[in-house]
C-alpha cells in the first residue's frame, strides 16, 4: 500500500517504457569504453547515487522538452540511420545536444546555488553528497537545455558553474577545452538518466555500459515521439514564463504552489532512495515502513555506541548492566520532561514495556544468570552479543528468509546482554546457550 | 569472531573517503580520552562511561565540520554538550578552533530561524491541504482509498516525529532537511561504531 501520486505513476510508466526499449537495444550493444572513462570512477555506492539522482532529475522533464524542440530542427536518427551503431549514435547525440545548447540555455539561480553547494562539498572532502549535488547540477543543466527558447551564450554560462568550483580535482578534470566539457557533462546527465531509468533499485552495483545508453538514446528518441508530443501539449500551456525550471505535465496544475510541492516531494523521494541503500533491510517501497526501518536502525546504532563505550571498562556483570538501564530511565525521564507534547500515546507505551522488561532482566542477572535466561526464554527472547545480532540481521535481510526474526526484541535483549557478554569477555558458556536458544526457536 | 564480523560488515562499502573519516574519528577520540585520563581514574564507572561516550560523540561531530557544511546535527550535539559545565574542557580539546564563536552565533541564529520557518511551513501546509481537498481528483477516488491515504499519512507523520526526536537537533527542521540530516547522521554513526570496534579490538588483543 503506497500512496502514489499522479506524477509518480506517470513517471513510473514513462520509465517502464524506457526500460523496455533499453532491453531491446541491449541486443545491439557493442562494448564502448569511451563513455565509461567519462563516467566518474567511484565506488559502487556512489555509482548508485549518481544513477538514481540523474534518473530522477532528468527523466522527469527533460524528455518532452528535448523531443519537442528537436524535431523541427534536425531529425538526426530517424531516417538516415537504419543500421546505426553505437559510435555514430553517440556522435549524433553529441551533435544534437550541441545544437540544442547553442540555442537554448538558460542559467538560473538554482544551478548557481547547486554549484556553490557542490564546491563547498568538494572542499570539505567529497562524499556521496557531493556526487548528489553534481548530478543535480548536471540534471539541472540538461533540464535547461530543452527548457525554453531563450538564446544565451552557451560556453560562458555553462562554464560559470563549473568554474565556480575551480581548483578541485574533479572539476579540474572537467575544465577541458570549451565546448566539449559542457557537452560531455550534459551527455553524462542525459545518458545517465537512461541508465538510471532502466534499473531497479536492486541493481546498483552492476557496471553499466554507456554504449547501451547511446544506442538506446537513438531508439528512445525515435519511438517515444508520440508520448512526448502529448506531454509537450500540456507543457506548452505555459510557454510565456521565462524562468520556468520544471515543465508541467499534462493535466496537472501549473501554479507555483504545486510545482514547489512537487519539487519538494521529489527531493524527499531522492533522499529516501539514498537511505534505502544505507539502511539494511531497506527494500521496502512504502514510505511508512521505510521510515520505521530507519528509526530502528538509528536506535540500534546509538545503542551500539553506548554499549561499546561501556565494554572496555570491565567490571562485574551487574555493575555493567545497571548503568545502561539507569541511563535508559534517566533519558526517558529527561525526554519526557522536556518534550511532553510530542511523544504520542502508543510510542511511549511500547517504550515503557521494553524498559520494564530490561529492568527485570537486569535485576535477575545480578542475582543469577540462569534465572535471567529462563525469564527471557519464557518471553520468547534470547540473549546474544550485539555483533552476532548484526551479523544475523544482515544475513536475514540478504536471504529474505521466511522465519520472522523480531529485531526489536533481539536488540532489547541484546542490549542488556551485550554489556554482560562483552565486558565479561567472550564468555563461552553464554554463547553456546544462546545459539541453542536461537536454534530451538 | 568479532573481528571477522566487523570486517564482514565494513568491507562492502569501504571507500577511501570513509576510511580516512574513520581514521580521523579514531584519532580524535583517542586524543580526547587522553586529555581527561587523569581525572578518569578517580571517577566512578558511570562517569567514565559518560566521558568516553561524550568524547566519541564530540569526535564524530567534529569531523567534517567545515564552514560551509549545512547539516545541523553536529552543531546540535556540540551545543548540547557545551551546556554542561563539566565537559567544557573536553569540548575545547576535541572540537577546537571553530567551535566556540561559530557555534554560539550559528546555533542561536539557527534556532530562531528554524522555529519561525517551522511555523510558516506549518501554516502553508494547512492552507495547502485545505486547497487540495477541492481538487477534482479527490472525488474520483473511492472512500477506501481516501481512508487508506489518510491513515498512511498519519503513520508517516508519527514516524517522522520519532525520527525528529532521535536525530540530534532534528526538532526544528522540515521533513526534507530531516532526511538529509538522517543520511549524514547514519553514515557518521556507522563510522563511529566501526572505529570504536577497531580500537577496542586492538586494545583487548594487546592486553590478552
Amino acid at each position: 500500500m503506497q500512496p502514489r501520486s499522479r506524477e509518480m505513476q506517470a513517471m513510473s510508466s514513462f520509465l517502464n517504457q524506457q526500460s523496455q526499449q533499453m532491453s531491446m537495444q541491449d541486443q545491439q550493444n557493442t562494448g564502448n569504453s569511451l563513455m565509461n572513462s567519462q563516467f566518474d570512477p567511484s565506488s559502487s555506492n556512489d555509482d548508485f547515487l549518481e544513477q538514481m539522482f540523474s534518473s530522477i532529475g532528468s527523466s522527469s522533464c527533460s524528455w518532452p522538452d528535448v523531443m519537442g524542440t528537436a524535431n523541427p530542427k534536425l531529425p538526426p536518427w530517424d531516417l538516415s540511420s537504419p543500421s546505426i551503431d553505437s559510435q555514430k549514435s553517440r556522435d549524433l547525440a553529441v551533435d544534437e545536444l550541441n545544437q540544442e545548447n547553442v540555442q537554448q540555455l538558460q542559467f538560473d539561480d538554482q544551478s548557481v546555488m547547486l554549484s556553490s553547494k557542490f564546491r563547498q562539498h568538494q572542499i570539505s572532502g567529497g562524499s556521496a553528497k557531493a556526487l548528489l549535488l553534481r548530478q543535480q547540477l548536471s540534471s539541472m543543466q540538461s533540464r535547461c537545455v530543452g527548457g525554453n527558447g531563450s538564446i544565451a551564450d552557451e560556453t560562458g554560462l555553462i562554464h560559470l558553474p563549473l568554474s565556480l568550483g575551480g581548483g578541485n580535482d574533479v572539476l579540474s578534470a572537467h575544465n577541458n577545452p570549451s565546448g566539449n566539457v559542457s557537452v560531455q557533462n550534459l551527455y553524462n546527465g542525459y545518458a545517465g538518466s537512461l541508465l538510471g531509468s532502466g534499473q531497479t533499485s536492486n541493481q546498483f552495483h552492476q557496471p553499466q555500459d554507456f554504449g547501451a545508453a547511446a544506442a538506446a538514446a537513438a531508439a528512445v528518441m525515435n519511438s517515444s515521439a508520440a508520448a512526448p508530443s502529448i506531454s509537450s501539449a500540456g507543457g506548452g500551456g505555459n510557454p510565456g514564463q521565462p524562468r520556468q525550471r520544471v515543465r508541467a505535465r499534462r493535466g496537472q496544475a501549473t501554479d507555483p504552489h504545486s510545482i514547489a510541492e512537487r519539487l519538494r516531494r521529489e527531493r524527499i523521494a531522492e533522499r529516501m532512495k539514498a537511505l534505502q541503500e544505507l539502511v539494511p533491510n531497506g527494500n521496502k517501497s512504502d514510505k511508512a515502513s521505510m521510515l520505521d526501518e530507519i528509526i530502528d536502525y538509528v536506535k540500534f546504532l546509538q545503542l551500539q555506541v553506548k554499549v561499546l563505550s561501556m565494554s572496555r571498562l570491565g567490571g562485574a556483570t551487574g555493575a555493567v548492566v545497571a548503568p545502561i538501564v539507569a541511563d535508559n530511565s534517566s533519558e526517558a525521564a529527561a525526554r519526557g520532561g522536556g518534550t511532553s507534547s510530542i511523544n504520542g500515546g502508543p510510542s511511549s507505551s511500547t517504550n515503557d514495556s521494553v524498559t520494564v522488561t530490561e529492568n527485570r532482566v537486569a535485576k535477575l542477572m545480578e542475582e543469577d544468570m540462569g534465572s535471567a535466561m529462563q525469564y527471557l526464554q519464557g518471553k520468547g527472547l534470547c540473549l546474544m552479543p550485539i555483533s552476532l545480532a548484526t551479523a544475523i540481521s544482515t544475513a536475514t535481510c540478504h536471504s529474505r528468509n521466511p522465519l520472522p526474526p523480531p529485531p526489536t526484541t533481539n536488540a532489547a535483549a541484546g542490549a542488556a546482554a551485550a554489556a554482560a557478554a562483552a565486558a565479561a569477555g567472550p564468555s563461552s558458556p553464554n554463547t553456546p546457550s544462546t545459539m541453542n536458544n536461537l536454534l530451538h526457536r | 569472531m568479532i573481528n571477522q564480523l566487523s570486517t564482514m560488515r565494513s568491507t562492502p562499502r569501504m571507500t577511501s573517503s570513509s576510511t580516512s573519516l574513520k581514521q580521523l574519528f579514531m584519532k580524535k577520540w583517542i586524543m580526547g580520552m587522553k586529555a581527561c585520563s587523569s581525572s578518569m581514574k578517580k571517577s566512578s564507572l558511570l562517569e567514565r562511561k559518560n566521558t568516553i561516550k561524550l568524547s566519541a560523540d564530540l569526535a564524530m561531530a567534529s569531523t567534517r565540520m567545515v564552514a560551509g557544511c549545512t547539516t545541523y546535527w553536529r552543531r546540535a550535539i556540540i551545543t548540547n554538550a557545551s551546556k554542561d559545565p563539566n565537559s567544557k574542557h573536553l569540548i575545547n580539546h576535541i572540537v577546537g578552533k571553530y567551535s566556540r564563536s561559530n557555534n554560539n552565533y550559528n546555533s542561536v541564529l539557527m534556532t530562531k530561524i528554524t522555529s519561525v520557518q517551522l511555523h510558516c511551513t506549518r501554516l502553508l501546509r494547512k492552507s495547502r491541504s485545505k486547497k487540495r481537498k477541492n481538487i477534482v481528483g479527490w472525488r474520483t477516488m473511492s472512500d477506501k482509498k481516501i481512508a487508506a491515504s489518510i491513515l498512511s499519512r498519519r503513520l508517516v507523520r508519527k514516524r517522522t516525529q520519532v525520527l525528529k526526536s532521535l536525530v540530534p537537533g532534528g526538532e526544528a527542521m522540515d521533513e526534507c532537511s530531516l532526511m538529509k540530516e538522517a543520511i549524514d547522521y547514519i553514515i557518521s554513526l556507522q563510522t563511529q561504531v566501526d572505529g570504536m570496534k577497531h580500537i577496542i579490538n586492538a586494545v583487548t588483543a594487546s592486553k590478552s
